[in-house]
C-alpha cells in the first residue's frame, strides 16, 4: 500500500516492513523480507549490500515503479501523482546515443510536455556551471565516462527531482575514473540540494559519499545495520585521508564478511 | 601516405592494402573464370549452347534487348514491382509487428502461428492467389507480400524486444506513457536491427515477385525467363537471370548501405 506523507517535518520517503515477492513458474522470490527506513529530506544515503539482494528493487518501489508485497512506501510528496518527481541514474550512464547532450536533458521536460525554451535555459544553464557548456551539441559517444555520468545527471536535474535514485552509477567506470567522478557526482547533488538515494556493493564508494549507510543483509533483504558516516569532510580525498574512513571500513567489511563466506567489493 | 607516419605502420598500412588488393582479385578472378569455363565449355562442345546458352550469347541477346529498349521495359517493371513490395511488406511487416508490441498478450496468442507460417512454403499458394486475387500485379504484390511479411514481422519485433531495460525505466520515471515509450525509446533504438530484418525482406521479396511473374506476367524479367525457356531461346533466359542478379545486389547494397547509416546513428 502506498500512502502520502503528509505530517510536517517528516520524512521524504519511508519504507514500512516491506515485503517484496517476485514470482516466476518456477518459483516465488521473497527479494525484501521486512525492509524499514526513513529517507531525510536533503541527506545522501548509501544502501550496502551483496549482488542480487535486492538492492535496485528498493529503488524501484521508491520510485513506485513496484508496489510492496506487503508493508508501506510512504512519501511526502505535494504533488498530485503522491509520488515525488524521480530522477534515475543507471550503471550504463543510459544516455540516449541518437540525441545529443542537450537533447537527453531535455527528455523529461519533452515527456512531459513542459514549455521548452525556459527549460532549454536551464538545462543550458547546468551544462555551463558544470563544465559541459561546450558540449550541448555534441553526442555521447563524443564524451568520457565521467562526463556522460555527469550529463545524465544533469538530464535528471532537468526534471527537477525531489528525490534521486542511483543505481551503482560508477561501477561501470574504471577504478581511478570512479574516485574522482563519484565524488564529482555527489558534490553537484550536495550542492543542488537534492535528496539521494544510491546503491553500491562498494564498501569504500559508500563510505566516501553517504551521510548515512544502510547495510542490507543477503536474500531476503533486510537491514542488518544504519551507519552514521560522521565524517565532517565532505570532498572524497579529505574524507578517504581521515582516520575514520578506516574504522568505518572495518566495520563494514566485518558486517558483512560475517553473514557468509562472500567478500565484499571495496579496497580503500 | 601521411609522411609522420612510423615505418612500421606504413608497413602495416601497405600490408592491409595489399590484402585487400588480394583479395578483390581472387573475388573478380572467380566470376572471370566462370564465365570463361562456361564460354570455352560451350565452344568446344562441352556443353550444349542450345541448353546452357554461352556467356557471349547472353549478352548479346541483352544487347539486342538493350537496342530495341524492352530491356529498360522488363526491366523496369520488375524492378518496380520489387520495389513497390518490398516498401509494402516492410511497412505492412512493421506496422504488424508494433501491433504485436503494443498488445503483448496477442503476440503470446499469435507466437506459434507466427512461426508455422514463417516456415511454410508459401509460395505453393501461388496459383490459388490467382485465382483468388485475379492475374494481375495485384497477383504479384501478394505473393510477394505473402512471402515477405512474417519474417519482417519476426525481424523487426526481436529489434523492439532487444531495447535496453534500463532506457524504458527511465522513460517510466519521467512518466511516459506507452507511446512516448515506444516513440523516444523502442524505435530508435531499434532502427539498426529493423534495417537487418529489412535486408532479408529484399531476397524475400525478389522471390516473390520472380515467382508471381512466373505465375501471371506478361512483362518483366521473370515473364523473359518463363517465355525463354518455352522457346529454348536459353540466351534470353541466361541474361535475364544476370540482370536480375544486377538488380538484386544493386537493391541489397543500398539497404546495407542504409543499414551502416543506422548503426552509425546510434554511435556504434
Ligand atoms: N522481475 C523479476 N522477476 C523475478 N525475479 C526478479 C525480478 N527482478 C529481480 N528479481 C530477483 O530478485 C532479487 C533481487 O534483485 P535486484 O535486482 O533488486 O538485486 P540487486 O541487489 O540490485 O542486484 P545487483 O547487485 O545484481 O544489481 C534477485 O535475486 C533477482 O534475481
Ligand atoms: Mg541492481
Amino acid at each position: 500500500m502506498n500512502r502520502t506523507l503528509s505530517e510536517a517535518g517528516a520524512p521524504l520517503l519511508a519504507f514500512r516492513d516491506v515485503y517484496l515477492r517476485y514470482h516466476t513458474p518456477e518459483q516465488e522470490i521473497t527479494a525484501l523480507g521486512g525492509v524499514s527506513f526513513e529517507v531525510r529530506e536533503g541527506e545522501f544515503l548509501v544502501l550496502l549490500g551483496p549482488s542480487g539482494c535486492g538492492k535496485s528493487t528498493i529503488l524501484s518501489l521508491a520510485a513506485g515503479l513496484l508496489s510492496p508485497s506487503a508493508g508501506e512506501v510512504r512519501w511526502k510528496a505535494p504533488e498530485k501523482t503522491g509520488i515525488p518527481r524521480i530522477g534515475y541514474m543507471f550503471q550504463h550512464d543510459g544516455l540516449f546515443p541518437w540525441l545529443t547532450v542537450t537533447d537527453n536533458a531535455l527528455l523529461g521536460p519533452r515527456i512531459r510536455r513542459e514549455p521548452l525554451p525556459e527549460k532549454k535555459r536551464k538545462v543550458e544553464k547546468l551544462l555551463e556551471q558544470y563544465g559541459l557548456g561546450a558540449f550541448r551539441k555534441s553526442f555521447p559517444r563524443e564524451l568520457s565516462g565521467g562526463m556522460r555520468q555527469r550529463a545524465a545527471l544533469i538530464r535528471t536535474l532537468a526534471s527537477d527531482p525531489g528525490l534521486l535514485l542511483l543505481d551503482e552509477p560508477f561501477s561501470a567506470l574504471d577504478y581511478q575514473t570512479r574516485i574522482t567522478v563519484s565524488g564529482d557526482i555527489a558534490g553537484i547533488i550536495r550542492r543542488e540540494g537534492k535528496t539521494a538515494v544510491m546503491v553500491t556493493h562498494d564498501v569504500a564508494e559508500a563510505i566516501s559519499l553517504a551521510d548515512r549507510i544502510l547495510i542490507l543483509s543477503e536474500r531476503p533483504s533486510t537491514i542488518r545495520r544504519v551507519l552514521k558516516v560522521d565524517i565532517p569532510e565532505r570532498d572524497v580525498p579529505a574524507r578517504r585521508a581521515s582516520p575514520r574512513f578506516g574504522e568505518l571500513f572495518e566495520i563494514i567489511w566485518k558486517e558483512m564478511k560475517s553473514e557468509d563466506g562472500s567478500q565484499p567489493l571495496g579496497g580503500a | 601516405m601521411d609522411p609522420n607516419l612510423s615505418e612500421e605502420h606504413k608497413a602495416y598500412l601497405r600490408k592491409r592494402k595489399r590484402e585487400t588488393r588480394t583479395v578483390s582479385f581472387f573475388r573478380a578472378l572467380i566470376v572471370l573464370a566462370f564465365f570463361a569455363a562456361w564460354e570455352l565449355a560451350a565452344r568446344c562442345g562441352l556443353l550444349d549452347p542450345f541448353i546452357f546458352s554461352s556467356p557471349s550469347r547472353a549478352f548479346l541477346c541483352l544487347w539486342g534487348l538493350l537496342k530495341d529498349r524492352t530491356l529498360f521495359l522488363h526491366a523496369g517493371v520488375t524492378l518496380a514491382e520489387a520495389a513497390a513490395g518490398f516498401f509494402a511488406g516492410s511497412v505492412l511487416g512493421g506496422l504488424l509487428a508494433f501491433l504485436l508490441w503494443w498488445f503483448p498478450r496477442a503476440e503470446r496468442v499469435l507466437d506459434p502461428y507466427l512461426v508455422v507460417i514463417n516456415s511454410l512454403p508459401k509460395i505453393a499458394l501461388g496459383p490459388v492467389i490467382i485465382v483468388w486475387v485475379g492475374s494481375g500485379y495485384s497477383s504479384i504484390l501478394t505473393v510477394t507480400l505473402l512471402v515477405s511479411v512474417v519474417c519482417t514481422v519476426i525481424g523487426v519485433l526481436a529489434g523492439f524486444r532487444e531495447v535496453d531495460r534500463e532506457k524504458i525505466t527511465l522513460l517510466k520515471s519521467f512518466g511516459a506513457g506507452k507511446g512516448q515509450i515506444f516513440f523516444y525509446a523502442v524505435f530508435p533504438a531499434s532502427i539498426p536491427s529493423v534495417v537487418s530484418a529489412l535486408k532479408i525482406n529484399v531476397g524475400m521479396t525478389w522471390v516473390g515477385v520472380i515467382v508471381g511473374e512466373f505465375l501471371v506476367s506478361r512483362s518483366g524479367l521473370g515473364y523473359l525467363i518463363v517465355y525463354g525457356g518455352q522457346v529454348f531461346r536459353m540466351d534470353l533466359v541466361m541474361g535475364s537471370v544476370l540482370i536480375l542478379s544486377a538488380l538484386s545486389a544493386g537493391m541489397y547494397a543500398l539497404v546495407a548501405f542504409a543499414e551502416k547509416k543506422a548503426r552509425k546513428f546510434l554511435g556504434e
